[in-house]
């Protein structure tokens, strides 16, 4: 097993290993009932620590009957008030477990087991009246295990919200720190919620809360101008990319599991994924993903700006973003595309391969410098208005951006204007139903005729949901639908899961991700990534 | 009719709304005004620390610990309502803002999602945190809309009341008549009984305690019971603090989240 230190894609420091051995189902046994017997062990030490038992459902108090019981006191300053100010700290953290089967074994290196144990911890103090603090991380232990050889984990700590908020001046609240920003009424798609990036590594289905990844910057808030009226300002010194695999992972732009590969010149990169070590794969991912960045000067820098009001039982929010387009541009060498044929299944040496090696072997020619990638300047204008309607509510939101970073299938960079268009209805029925969908249409202007988008089309439209319903005393069982599906071309993606939460600190689900598709939509190129998983969740 | 959710909401929201008020023999509407009045009158703003208590029909309990802070500006009431406790709900906000002539705008800040979401429509049907009370219970509306009748005075737990029945609720209201038993000294409302559509008995308040701080009387705890499922919520205040200025930031929705 080897065992070294490296720079992830996200700049955090990781670990990662990998071992040679046999891997079958008995493997696969062998570690979920390792990660399993983990997580129970930490769950139930961790419980004894902080002096919980674990099964918290308590008996029930003596019964009280409303038309009998009622106390005067006439005591003065019977109850304990706090004092002017009273500072507090809070502490709060979490334990998630999930275990993923793949069920479609597409190809031999495709993970067939993978599981993801995360450790969030969050404290928050008031300092004072006007000043409050957070400071929270997660740490993450990952596990992929492939059908034929090989086991991968990495294990790495990561700062998530941590933040100085002030508010002394009462109408202009500041804070500075990792924050994560809201911009926009949809939940779905979100076109206008671009200043956070995203970490795409666990797939499409991942949850909310770890998609979104804080960055570094500064809010402040003006409030209220008018009666009704705010502005926020954002400004985010330094650009922070999208986390994103490219291969190494059945999640990954080119992984084991991914179909079709998006075009001849990169056919060789899922090959690649496939041949090498997963160590020296996971050492590779980097210099792909060293898209040249922004200078880290006040010049680069984000700003994201919010305007909003309520006029009367209507909420109304304008937003401006000055930022970086996170899709970067590829520039490719024809030198590399050639290169890349090579491992394509039959491909044969040609002499002008062998010319190519040659010139890499005398170092006429620099194997790294045939590909490079950089991010373009982003301008993002959106609108977004709430209201209810009878007794639904509604949600629109528009975000148009006049250079939007897109890829043909071709896998060349294109920038062209890009308009998106929401449309969400909530409703609910008590807590024992919910449903909220989203119907999103966009439209990309004075796309170059005769070429295809990559993943994607000139016009889409596309329909979301979240579908919940809850059963049982203190909505113990839950059973939920996500799900997103393509209308102009067939593409499906659904995320079935039932819950149950045995106390207010412990809940186990069960669940499915299910991705189908026409080729070239996002769906299939996960199509051989059907999974169901068991997670576990433990709140202290 | 009378916004009779204000009697739960305005004891969620902060637990101080009423004390004191003399006045022999007034008409029903003079009892739900002066009511409300102690409301608006002497307490402008506070900070409590409540205890909710959720019982299912079955005696399991399950236990919620908020922090309310509550003011008002150019008459209109401000509240926000923060989740302590448990670990799964920490730092889950509610911000209530009542609006003239409107229903009140509810934003909820759910820091698993670092979102927040404007609860409107059926949504404000729905139960508060898992409790007996929803959404629309938390809301401080006009107490001047319905129709007021005074019935005959009871005694209730041992205290002289005012029986009020109230009727004619909004289309989107759950109930369908609200009784009152008003203590006919401190203006405290005693009991409530709440009626759905269909004309049964669904809900019933009544107030457990009543305590001294600051030469005012203040409920501080009451129970929902709903009679219909057999589960019911306990209020507990477990300190309350008067006349708390705030910053307007603290009840503006783009902050919920820090």
């Amino acid at each position: 097993m080897k065992l070294f230190e490296r720079p992830t894609s996200s700049g955090r420091i990781g670990f990662a290993a990998g071992s040679n051995r046999v891997c079958g189902w008995v493997q696969i046994a062998r570690w979920v009932a390792v990660c399993i017997s983990a997580t129970c062990i930490v769950g139930w030490v961790g419980s004894i620590i902080l002096g919980q038992s674990v099964p918290l459902i308590r008996n029930a108090f003596a019964d009280v009957d409303p038309d009998t019981l009622l106390i005067v006191d006439d005591a003065n300053n019977s109850i304990s008030g706090p004092a002017p100010f009273v500072g507090s700290f809070w502490f709060r953290g979490k334990l998630t477990s999930e275990f993923a089967v793949d069920t479609e074994f597409a190809g031999e290196p495709e993970s067939v087991f993978r599981s993801n144990q995360r450790l969030w911890l969050s404290a928050e103090a008031e300092l004072a009246e006007d000043l409050k603090a957070q400071v929270s991380g997660r740490l993450s232990w990952q596990t992929w295990i492939s059908q034929e050889t090989n086991a991968r984990y990495t294990l790495y700590p990561e700062l998530r919200d941590s933040w100085l908020s002030w508010s002394g001046v009462p109408w202009l609240p500041i804070s500075v720190g990792y924050q994560t920003w809201s911009f926009g009424a949809s939940d779905f798609f979100a076109p206008t919620d671009q200043i956070n990036p995203r970490d795409y590594r666990d797939g499409i289905g991942a949850s909310l809360e770890t998609t979104k990844v804080p960055v570094l910057g500064v809010n402040v808030d003006f409030l209220p101008l008018a009666p009704t009226f705010r502005l926020s300002v954002a400004w985010i010194p330094f650009f922070e990319p999208d986390r994103v695999f490219l291969f190494g992972d059945d999640f990954g732009l080119f992984g084991p599991g991914t179909s079709p590969p998006p075009s001849a010149a990169f056919s060789g990169m899922s090959e690649l994924s496939q041949r090498l070590s997963p160590v020296l794969v996971e050492a590779l991912q980097p210099i792909f993903l060293g898209t040249d960045k922004s200078d880290e000067s006040p010049g680069a820098s984000t700003v994201g700006v919010k305007m909003s009001s309520t006029l009367g039982d209507v909420d109304i929010s304008l937003h401006y973003l000055f930022g970086w387009d996170r899709t970067p541009v590829f520039r490719v060498d024809p030198a590399l595309t050639t290169l890349f044929a090579v491992m394509s299944p039959g491909a044969t040496l040609t002499p002008e391969v062998i010319g190519l090696f040659t010139d890499i072997q005398s170092g006429k020619l620099n194997p790294f410098g045939l590909f490079s990638s950089s991010y373009e300047r982003l301008h993002l204008v959106g609108a977004d208005v709430t209201f209810p309607i009878w007794e639904f509510g509604l949600r629109l939101e528009a975000a148009y951006q006049p250079s939007k970073v897109l890829y043909t299938r071709e896998f060349t960079s294109i920038s062209r204007p890009t308009l998106v268009g929401i449309m969400g209805i909530d409703y609910s029925w008590g807590t024992t139903f919910m449903a909220s969908v989203e119907l999103s249409y966009r439209r990309i202007f004075d796309f170059p005729a005769k070429t295809s988008i990559y993943l994607g089309e000139i016009d889409e439209l596309r329909l979301a949901g979240l579908f919940t319903l809850r059963l049982f005393d203190f909505d113990a069982l839950e059973i939920q639908l996500g799900a997103m599906a393509g209308l102009l071309r067939l593409e499906v993606v659904l995320l079935p899961q039932v819950a149950y939460r045995f106390t207010d600190a412990h809940r186990i689900a069960l669940g499915a991700r299910i991705f189908d598709g026409l080729n070239n939509t996002l769906a299939a190129l996960y199509d051989d990534n059907d999974e169901l998983f068991v997670a576990y969740e433990w709140s202290f | 009719m009378v916004r009779y959710w204000l009697l739960i909401g305005m004891f969620i929201t902060l637990g101080f709304p009423w004390m004191v008020y003399g006045q022999s023999d007034p008409t029903a509407e003079d009892i739900i005004d002066k009511m409300l009045a102690e409301g608006q009158l002497g307490v402008q703003s506070g900070e409590s620390r409540l205890r909710m208590v959720i019982r299912n029909k079955d005696g399991k309990v399950r236990e919620r610990q908020i922090l309310s802070k509550s003011d008002k500006k150019d008459g209109l009431r401000r509240n926000r309502i923060e989740f302590l406790e448990p670990a799964d709900v920490k730092g889950s906000t509610l911000l209530l803002l009542e609006q003239r002539g409107e229903r009140d705008l509810q934003y909820l800040y759910l820091p698993a999602l670092k979102k927040t979401r404007r609860i409107t429509g059926n949504a404000k049907n729905g139960s508060f945190m898992g409790s007996d009370f929803t959404y629309a219970d938390m809301e401080n509306r006009d107490a001047k809309v319905g129709t007021k009748v005074r019935k005959a005075d009871e005694t209730v737990s041992g205290q002289d009341c005012y029986r009020i029945e109230t009727t004619g609720a909004d289309a989107d209201s759950e109930y369908s008549r609200v009784d009152l038993w008003i203590h006919r000294t401190l203006y405290l409302p005693i009991k409530i009984e709440f009626y759905d559509l269909k004309g049964g008995l669904v809900k019933v308040l009544a107030t457990n305690k009543i305590e001294t701080k600051d030469n005012k009387k203040i409920i501080t705890e009451m129970t929902l019971k709903n009679v219909q499922t057999g589960s019911q919520t306990t209020l507990y205040v477990d300190s309350i603090q008067f006349g708390t200025t705030f910053p307007d930031s603290i009840f503006d929705k783009e902050t919920l989240a820090r």
